[in-house]
């Protein structure tokens, strides 16, 4: 499903973010990417969007072959992904019903399809209520997990997480973290950076430790623990 | 495809809207870039009317001279008279003078005329008053010898066939048309002009070598009467006007054939062969004008291309920084289409739009502000000089208002399209 092989990115400014990491990730999966800020994971997870192209190595994704990715075929690439960041990125003028339709209507559903979905959505995720409100009058969590509908309304093979808990308090984060499991049960493989201690310790789902761009690390059923060594 | 367009549209109207200020700037100098396009658009389009109207317009005229210097061809041969000769032996003497010239070469026998001192004479003296008359006294017939006018075949050799004919025995003196005419008029009174027949012959030959021409167009070849013209101009004179052209006769203005030219850009060529016939007194034409004007033509065209390109780049970087704004204000909104997998034409979509509609308002805009300027101008001119207007031949704003309004649309959608893709472009790789 996900393949990295050696690895590596050197960032203009002359930064090697990644020194030679290779994993491999099955259909299926829950995997957290944990380690330090600038160990890597944001790098691992710019790559896999290719939003940064790797300097080296090779990155298979659904069998595709990443750095081989011309420049107008990487929407249709993205649209096999979904992602979900910190910060949520929803857009303030739209309500939370159009904020997921709004991923339809970008990759040209029709308006049948919309209709369809995003309520479905909107049901999983828990805000079948909240349906016509803006996302300033929703608490963070609410706003994550409209987030999280946007990422999977068109049904993606990878969901990819970026510190999706990392403005939640814990309680919120544990109940985002009930949903993504949810989502996984359903058949999506998910790939999550975290710092969030606690959640990689309860989950027991396989952890990749990344520090200093390499990967020390990787195991399954696997804890947070004895990582930090500074 | 309908639904990306209406999508494009209602984005890139709503921000318009969100740029307030920056839209309206941006919509003011862009009309104001196209204004000045227009300028010289309309004064092209103005220019070519008038040139390819007077090319229409454009005849020469060819006038036919009535005047015996120029158009009297006639050779005079005067017959010696000797006083002691009777008045038998004196006529045997012309009919051997009249054999003798028919013999001889390059002489037009049919044209040999005879003339009597006599009936010159009394023709001279019919128009002097009664005084001028008492000063000739002696009436004498021998005052101006009797001669025989005649006309040449071939006048490349006239100056050979006058001496010939000034060796004949019996010949007094030969003068050409020009010099009895000198001779003529210095003793008075005789007129100046050829006679009737002679004209139509002359008018006739005249016609003829026009059309032997070939840039000239020989099935449009008009007449004027000199007569006719000079009277119908005397109708439009006010009595006080007319005063003025009292006791000019009425063939002042000469008879003119009007013709039409093939080619007008060796006018020159044609209108020089046109002063080289015989018996054309002058050749008017309106070349010159059309030099002038051709020139003006090319000097605009000039300048309009540097100020179109000018004008248009002000236009392309107006447009692309207020599209920059809507661009920055939407980085956001673009980052997480890049995100979800939106293309880059669906991206961009909405401010190419917002680039078109800009330029479009603008364009329309400029129209209202030419129509108005070109209305205004029109008024003016016509009501301070309408024989100005009328002759040169301005064009009317409902005559070229479409290929304004066209210029302006395809000019204000192709720059906004192309502002705005260019600040578009630098946020798509993301």
């Amino acid at each position: 499903m996900i393949t990295f092989e050696n690895v590596s990115k050197i960032y203009d400014n002359g930064y090697g973010a990644l020194k030679g990491v290779s994993f491999h990730i099955d259909k299926g999966e829950f995997v957290f990417l944990v380690g330090s800020s600038a160990a890597g994971k944001s790098t691992i997870i710019k790559l896999m969007m290719k939003e940064e192209s790797a300097t080296g190595g090779s990155i298979f994704i659904n069998d595709i072959d990443v750095n081989a990715l011309r420049h107008r075929e990487i929407p249709y690439f993205r649209r096999t992904l979904g992602v979900v960041f910190q910060d949520f990125r929803l857009l303030p003028n739209k309500n939370v019903q159009e904020n997921v339709a709004y991923a339809m209507e970008i990759v040209g559903a029709s308006n049948k399809e919309i209709r369809k979905n995003v309520p479905a959505v909107l049901s999983q995720v828990g805000l079948s209520a909240k349906a016509k409100m803006y996302p300033h009058q929703l608490s963070g969590g609410e706003q994550q997990r409209v987030a999280i509908a946007r990422a999977i309304v068109n049904n993606p093979v990878v969901l990819i997480a970026d510190e999706p808990t990392g403005n939640l308090d814990p309680e919120t984060a544990h109940e985002i973290m009930a949903i993504m499991e949810e989502i996984n049960k359903r058949g999506t493989t998910v790939v999550m950076a975290t710092h969030a201690e606690n959640i990689v310790n309860d989950m027991k789902k396989r952890v990749i430790v990344v520090e200093k761009g390499i990967i020390t690390r990787d195991e399954n059923e696997g804890g947070y623990g004895y990582v930090q060594s500074n | 495809m309908f639904r990306a367009i209406r999508r494009a549209f209602t984005e890139g109207v709503s921000g318009m809207a969100k740029n307030g200020l920056m839209t309206v700037t941006s919509l003011l100098v862009v009309t104001a870039c196209i204004f000045v396009f227009g300028v010289f658009l309309m004064c092209i389009f103005n220019i070519n009317h008038m040139t390819s109207k007077m090319a229409n317009d454009y005849q020469v005229d060819v006038y036919v001279s009535r005047d015996v210097t120029v158009a009297d061809d006639s050779v005079s041969v005067f017959v010696a008279r000797d006083f002691s000769f009777d008045d038998a032996a004196y006529q045997e003497k012309l009919n051997s003078v009249e054999t003798l010239i028919m013999g001889v070469p390059n002489v037009d026998v049919s044209s040999i005329a005879y003339t009597s001192a006599k009936t010159k004479l009394e023709g001279f003296l019919s128009a002097l008053s009664e005084e001028e008359k008492a000063d000739y006294e002696v009436p004498s017939d021998g005052v101006i010898a009797d001669s025989f006018s005649l006309r040449l075949e071939d006048y490349d050799s006239k100056v050979e066939t006058l001496r010939l004919l000034g060796e004949l025995k019996g010949v007094q003196e030969v003068l050409d048309g020009k010099e009895t005419y000198a001779y003529l008029s210095s003793l008075g009174g005789l007129s100046s002009q050829v006679s009737t027949a002679r004209y139509d012959e002359i008018k006739a030959q005249i016609k003829t070598e026009i059309m032997k021409l070939g840039n000239v167009d020989s099935q449009d070849i008009g007449f004027v009467d000199g007569k006719e013209k000079f009277a119908s101009f005397k109708e439009g004179l006010s009595a006080q006007e007319l005063k003025d052209f009292e006791g000019l006769p009425d063939d002042l203005i000469p008879d003119a054939y009007t013709v039409k030219l093939k080619d007008l850009s060796i006018a020159d060529e044609t209108i020089a062969e046109l002063e080289a016939l015989p018996y054309v007194e002058s050749v008017e034409n309106s070349r010159e004008l059309i030099a002038v004007i051709d020139n003006l033509k090319d000097i605009v065209q000039k300048i309009s291309i540097w100020i179109i390109v000018a004008f248009a780049l002000v236009s392309l970087f107006i447009i692309s920084n207020t599209i920059k704004l809507t661009v920055h204000n939407r980085r956001k909104e673009i980052n997480i289409m890049k995100y979800v997998g939106a293309t880059d034409s669906y991206i961009r979509g909405p401010f190419i739009m917002e680039g078109i509609m800009l330029g479009i308002l603008s364009a329309l805009f400029a129209f209202f502000v030419s129509q108005w300027t070109y209305e205004g101008l029109m008024s003016a001119i016509s009501s301070s000089a309408s024989a100005i207007s009328a002759n040169i031949g301005l064009m009317k704003f409902a005559d070229l208002w479409g290929s304004l309004l066209g210029a302006y649309l395809v000019l204000g959608g192709v720059i906004g399209a192309f502002g705005s893709s260019i600040s578009v472009r630098r946020y798509l790789h993301v």
